[in-house]
């Protein structure tokens, strides 16, 4: 039997670690997706990224066009951005061509030399490009997505087989708010667990089959949910049982129960072990240690504008 | 982090410091549908099931001989197949009065009631009630034979009779004597006596006659004792019934004589007469005898007729005779006549016409010398002296002539020569007037038609009548003078005519002899007239009383009065009057009076047999017989006790002076104790003391009580369930109920009390089968307690339904408006609790099981309810953070609880469903794996965590609720964890 991901089971691991009552009024399991979301933001999140493996980062590809401001992605773990590249529509290798995030007062320097290279600066939640747009090449932003809100199995729907022709999926289950017009997203549910597909919007539900508007990206098994939302916890499989450790504490600390240090003790043991074991990500590889501010590495990183 | 355990439930304690010391641990706010039969254990109570269906809304249950008896309306029904089958009594059954139930008890294997006619009998459950005891006998008549005959010559004998029957239980039941009826001998030689009875209207064939006679007396100047024996035992004939007599002649030599009267003076005594019981309120059996409360007797009015005559005679009762009357429409004239008598040739007229002049005398004595007779006057008499033989009738003309004072007294025609010897006193005769007549009085003649009654005294020589006379000559009439019992009008005449209530008025004897006969003729019109159908009268004057003493007595018992008037009231003592009231019955109506009667014998109450309870100003509301004492419930003046072995020594005390008894059908007996509503609440009453046992519900119950809850008294009822050891109180609990809508059940070992949530209006343990039965005021059915000792038991009623389809989960049935969530539908084989009534048609249940199309069974769940009272964790005065709490079990028996939580800081309750530990409910755990339909699972603890709105707060309310039909649970306890937090957290 293959090991069970989600939301329930999560919930149940939860239950088990801290022999919750099968029922009890505390805690709904609203409750409990509200606290592993919390969990997922404060400590598994840091605690992914501080292992530097490239977790969650993902891409979002834009075709700009003259304006030379583009929005962060709102999914984008603390609207920050990992890094910012441009394709050019006429090559043939995409190999996408970095742009350097440059300091507003560089550009006004470099304006007043007469001279300016392309590069972003940040301001609110989106990217500018300066000098100017390159209207007609794609914009990608790469940057930490953030993982789903986390919602009760009964809120998805498991694809159990695709009519391509038809754009058509039958599921398991409907979940009975669903309406003709929502938008969902498809999820892997193999371990990574990532958002293959968003915005998929439904044309029309007889169930068990739903029509979309295309299906090209999903496959069966994978998971539907709203836009938004999410019946796994969109983390590494080894990072689940830290989550579920990390609800129950804030179960335990909101029952003031006296074993509430024990598993806070516990939770730490077992993060730092996932940390250690997991960094770093890929093993073999000896662990570069870079200096940027190296004056060796300025040429590399357009330290001067030039790439 | 703190806990508080509580391992005791303890009833309810809703009216104390519930945060104090002054309730128990595991004291419960609300303890609904539980029973506390067991130490610090809740279990859910057994369910009631439709079981019979009556007309009309049972007011009360009775049991005897194994069977269900109920009062319904005004009807007495059984259970005919003891399966729920009700049939009804022939009669009518209404209590003794509007305010009381009917009561009963058992004895000589019979079974008694008091209602509205008294106490009834009935003998075999399927049998006809009828009135407890046998009739009073009547009077009878004697005739002597011609010689020869038993009886010696120059003696009195004496009679009496008794009627009686032997019941279906063989209980041989004899009523009261008849009166004397004195025989006498004068004739100079022997003789038999034929004798003539008069039959009461309640005798049948199935009654017996024995008749009694005494020894001759000394002389025929004596009279004889009241030591008599029985001559004759006999069965009325049919025929004898309708005419309302038998006779028979009494050839029985003395020395033959059988049996003793039971009331000889050398046995009881005749004022232990077998009187049937009184009218009664309340009735109990306590030391073999029958106790009769709050008591009426038949009402009676005793009168005497103290003189007899007619206008010739004073004008007393009677008939007077007119033989000259004129008639003219309705006014009768010319009824004035002088009196007249006739000695020898000479006629004596009175000069003053009248009835005065019937007071004038003639008495011719000797001693005198003819042609010189001395005529003295003194008064009206006129006496004489003449020379017997000698004078001559011319000579005494002339002489009484000669007086001045005899001749303004009479006017003497005739008077031819003729001798003349003396002569005895003798009045004059026939004087009339209107003086003697009386408005009422009957008159006959000719030509006047039947019913004619005077309606005025116009003078002294015309009255008025009506209606009008029809007569155009001068006849003679009779004037009769009425005797009335109500608007039944006996008259007074010379013969005799029961049919039309005429009766003969002895004027020929003298006046004992004239009162006597008249009195006896009129108690025989009374007794003998066939449209008579209320009252007996009965000759009461013995050998040494005064003649004329009769007693009216009411045939039933519980009757109106009634009002005994004349058209010549002062011939009676007490003076009748000729209309109106002023004579009316007496019941001897004794609010305070308890009558008992012989041992074994409940239907022989003689009229000592009496025992005044404490002041007649207040009445006696409830009697209730423990093993030593009976109990005596007076409202305004407390608690009496009964104590005593036999009726010799039966004495009251005053047990309690401030116990008030507010709801008699509260009061029952449970475990050789009174359990009542008093004005202290509920009690306790035992010879050990009076002991108050609801001061932990007492608010509640003085709520229910007060005056705005108009039926609380007439809707309050007890049952006793001796082997569930429950007092059952059952009450209001809406100003509006009618009739009692929730059970306060107190548990007499456990000293607990829960509380049932059901509308009642009666109920019952029925010794068969050990099963309590209710009477439902809103389906008219009896309800059932269901007790197979096994998880059917807890379910409610059940009803039908047709099953149309089933999909899963899903049950579709013709309706579903009677299907509630927690209902059991059951089909077959298949058992499903019902989660959700979906639609009209549509319900959820719990198994996924194919249920086929067709009938199939609904058992209602029973809404069961605990809540502790407020954990405060012994100190309410801190906030405190629960956090999780854990209900225990000693039986969980069911698929799943409701556990709700309510704090200071929150009004209503969160309610979470836990399920029964896997494998605990019935059908969730391996088929052999316990007993089948064993009462309950296994002991069990639900854990759960205390909600968040709810956690934070000076105290928590827990309560426990269950709504799964075959399903209990036996609730042991509750475990809650918590931590004192700071007051500034709030």
């Amino acid at each position: 039997m293959p090991f069970d991901y989600t939301n329930d089971a999560l919930i149940a691991s939860i239950k088990r670690r801290g022999s919750i009552p099968t029922a009890q009024p505390l805690f709904e399991t609203d409750d409990f997706l509200t606290l592993a979301d919390e969990e997922l933001q404060n400590t598994i999140f840091p605690m992914m990224m501080a292992i530097k493996g490239d977790y969650f980062v993902t891409i979002s590809d834009t075709v700009m066009t003259a304006a030379t401001s583009y929005p962060i992605p709102s999914d984008a773990v603390g609207l920050k951005v990992k890094d910012v590249s441009w394709l050019p529509s006429s090559a043939t290798n995409q190999t996408p061509w970095l742009i350097p995030q440059v300091n507003f007062s560089d550009i006004a320097d470099a304006f007043a030399t007469g001279w300016a290279n392309p590069g972003y600066y940040i301001q609110e939640n989106s990217l500018i490009l300066v000098p100017v747009s390159m209207e007609g090449q794609t914009l990608r932003i790469r940057f930490y997505r953030r993982a789903s809100k986390l919602v009760p199995n009964d809120e998805g729907a498991n694809i159990l087989s695709i009519n391509s022709g038809a754009d058509q999926v039958t599921v398991d289950a409907i979940p009975a708010a669903w309406v003709a017009g929502d938008l969902l997203s498809g999820i892997d549910s193999q371990p990574g667990f990532l958002t293959k597909v968003q915005s998929l919007e439904i044309q029309s539900i007889a169930s068990p089959v739903i029509t979309l508007d295309d299906v090209t990206d999903l496959s069966v098994g994978d998971v539907l949910c709203l836009d938004g939302d999410s019946t796994i916890a969109q983390i590494t499989p080894e990072a689940h049982s830290i989550l579920a450790q990390a609800v129950l504490v804030k179960c335990l600390e909101a029952l003031g129960d006296p074993k509430m240090g024990v598993a806070e003790a516990k939770l730490g043991q077992i993060k730092q072990d996932f940390i250690d074991s997991m960094t770093p990500r890929a093993d073999g590889q000896a662990k570069k240690i870079v200096n940027r501010n190296s004056p060796l590495a300025w040429g590399n990183y357009a330290r001067f504008g030039w790439w | 982090m703190g806990q508080t355990l509580n391992l005791k439930i303890q009833g309810l304690w809703t009216d104390p410091n519930q945060f104090g010391d002054a309730v128990p641990p595991g004291a419960l706010n609300v303890a609904d549908e539980i029973v506390m039969r067991r130490g610090d254990v809740a279990d859910s109570r057994r369910g009631q099931a439709q079981y019979g269906l009556l007309t009309n809304i049972a007011d009360k249950f009775f049991q005897y001989e194994d069977t269900l008896l109920a009062h319904v309306g005004s009807q007495m029904a059984y259970d005919s197949n003891n399966a729920g089958t009700f049939a009804y009594y022939s009669g009518s059954f209404d209590p003794p009065a509007s305010n009381v139930k009917i009561r009963s008890f058992e004895g000589n294997q019979n079974f008694y009631i008091t209602s509205s006619l008294g106490i009834r009998k009935l003998a075999t459950v399927s049998g006809t009630f009828q009135n407890a005891g046998v009739v009073k006998a009547l009077y009878g008549t004697a005739v002597l034979t011609a010689a020869p005959g038993f009886m010696a010559d120059d003696t009195q004998i004496a009679y009496r009779m008794v009627w009686g029957y032997i019941d279906d239980n063989d209980n041989e039941i004899v009523g009261a004597p008849s009166q004397r009826l004195v025989v006498v001998n004068e004739t100079g030689a022997t003789a038999d006596v034929t004798l003539t009875w008069q039959i009461p209207d309640a005798i049948t064939t199935s009654y017996f006659y024995r008749v009694y006679r005494s020894g001759e007396s000394a002389s025929a100047a004596d009279a004889p004792d009241d030591e008599l024996q029985q001559i004759k035992e006999g069965t009325p004939t049919s025929s004898e019934i309708s005419a309302g007599s038998f006779s028979f002649t009494d050839i029985v030599p003395n020395n033959l004589r059988g049996a003793k009267l039971y009331t000889d003076p050398s046995q009881e005594g005749i004022l232990q007469a077998n009187e049937p019981p009184p009218f009664a309120l309340d009735i109990c059996f306590f030391r073999d005898c029958a106790f009769y409360f709050n008591t009426r007797s038949k009402q009676r009015y005793f009168i005497n007729l103290v003189a007899v005559g007619d206008n010739t005679q004073g004008g007393f009762f009677g008939y007077q005779t007119n033989n000259g009357a004129t008639h003219t429409n309705t006014t009768i004239d010319g009824l004035t006549k002088a009196a007249t008598v006739t000695i020898g040739d000479i006629v004596y007229t009175a000069d003053a016409a009248g009835v005065a002049g019937n007071d004038i005398s003639i008495t011719y004595t000797g001693g005198g010398t003819a042609g010189a007779e001395v005529v003295t006057v003194v008064g009206n008499a006129i006496s004489v002296q003449i020379q017997s033989g000698v004078s001559t009738t011319t000579q005494i003309v002339t002489a009484v002539n000669a007086s001045g004072a005899a001749a303004a007294l009479v006017n003497l025609t005739g008077g031819s020569g003729a001798t003349a010897t003396t002569v005895a006193q003798t009045f004059l005769s026939d004087g009339f007037d209107t003086t003697y007549l009386n408005v009422g009085m009957r008159v006959v003649g000719t030509g006047v038609q039947a019913g004619t009654t005077i309606v005025s005294i116009d003078s002294i020589s015309a009255i008025t009548v009506t209606p009008a006379t029809t007569a155009s000559a001068t006849v003679a009439l009779v004037f009769q003078d009425a005797f009335r019992i109500d608007s039944m009008t006996y008259y007074a005449a010379s013969t005799a005519d029961y049919a039309n209530r005429q009766f003969i008025a002895v004027l020929s004897g003298s006046p004992a002899e004239n009162i006597e006969d008249t009195a006896l003729n009129l108690v025989a019109a009374i007794n003998s007239d066939p449209n008579n159908t209320s009252v007996y009268a009965y000759y009461v004057s013995g050998a040494e009383d005064l003649p004329g003493m009769i007693l009216i007595e009411e045939r039933d018992i519980g009757g109106a009065s009634f009002a005994i008037t004349s058209t010549n009231g002062d011939s009676f003592s007490p003076t009748l009057s000729n209309t109106g009231i002023a004579n009316v019955s007496d019941n001897d109506e004794a609010p305070n009076r308890a009558m008992f009667s012989k041992i074994q014998q409940p239907e022989a109450v003689p009229l000592v047999n009496f025992l005044p309870i404490g002041s007649e100003n207040f009445e006696i509301i409830r009697a209730l017989a423990l093993r030593d004492s009976i109990f005596v419930f007076k409202p305004d003046e407390g608690v009496f006790r009964i104590t005593g072995t036999d009726s010799s020594n039966f004495t009251v005390s005053l047990f309690d002076s401030s116990l008030s008894l507010r709801a008699p059908e509260s009061a029952v007996v449970v475990d050789n104790q009174v359990f009542c509503f008093s004005e202290q609440g509920i009690v306790a009453v035992s010879e050990n003391g009076i002991q108050i046992i609801s001061k932990a519900i007492e608010t509640t119950l003085l709520q229910i009580s007060s005056p705005q809850f108009t039926n609380f008294e007439s809707a309050t009822f007890g049952v006793s369930y001796e082997s569930d050891r429950q007092y059952q109180f059952w009450t209001v609990s809406d100003e509006s109920d009618q009739t009692a809508t929730q059970g306060f059940v107190y548990d007499t070992i456990t000293t607990t009390f829960s509380r049932w949530e059901l509308s009642r209006s009666c109920g019952l343990v029925l010794r068969a089968d050990n099963k309590l039965y209710m009477g439902n005021p809103d389906d008219l059915y009896v309800y059932q307690e269901r007790k197979n000792f096994d998880r059917t038991d807890y379910a409610d009623n059940e009803f039908d339904v047709t099953i149309v389809s089933s999909d899963g989960t899903e049950v579709i049935l013709v309706d579903t408006s009677d299907c509630e969530v927690g209902d059991l539908l059951k089909q077959s084989g298949l058992e499903a609790i019902i989660n959700e009534v979906v639609d009209a048609t549509t319900l959820a249940v719990s198994l996924d099981e194919p249920w086929a199309a067709g009938a199939a069974s609904v058992f209602q769940g029973i809404d069961t309810s605990v809540e502790w009272v407020p954990n405060s964790a012994a100190n309410p005065g801190i906030l405190k953070h629960y956090s999780e709490c854990t209900i225990l079990f000693k039986d969980a028996a069911f698929r799943s609880i409701d556990v709700g939580f309510q704090n200071n800081l929150s009004d209503d309750f969160a309610e979470i469903e836990l399920p029964t530990p896997a494998g605990q409910g019935w059908g969730e755990f391996p088929w052999g794996e316990r007993p089948w339909d064993s009462p309950g699972g296994k002991p069990a603890s639900l854990r759960t965590f205390v909600p968040l709105e709810q956690a934070r707060g000076s105290w928590l309310n827990f309560r426990v609720s269950n709504r799964e039909a075959y399903s209990s649970f036996s609730l042991a306890g509750i475990s809650a964890e918590y931590d004192e937090m700071s007051s500034r957290q709030r």
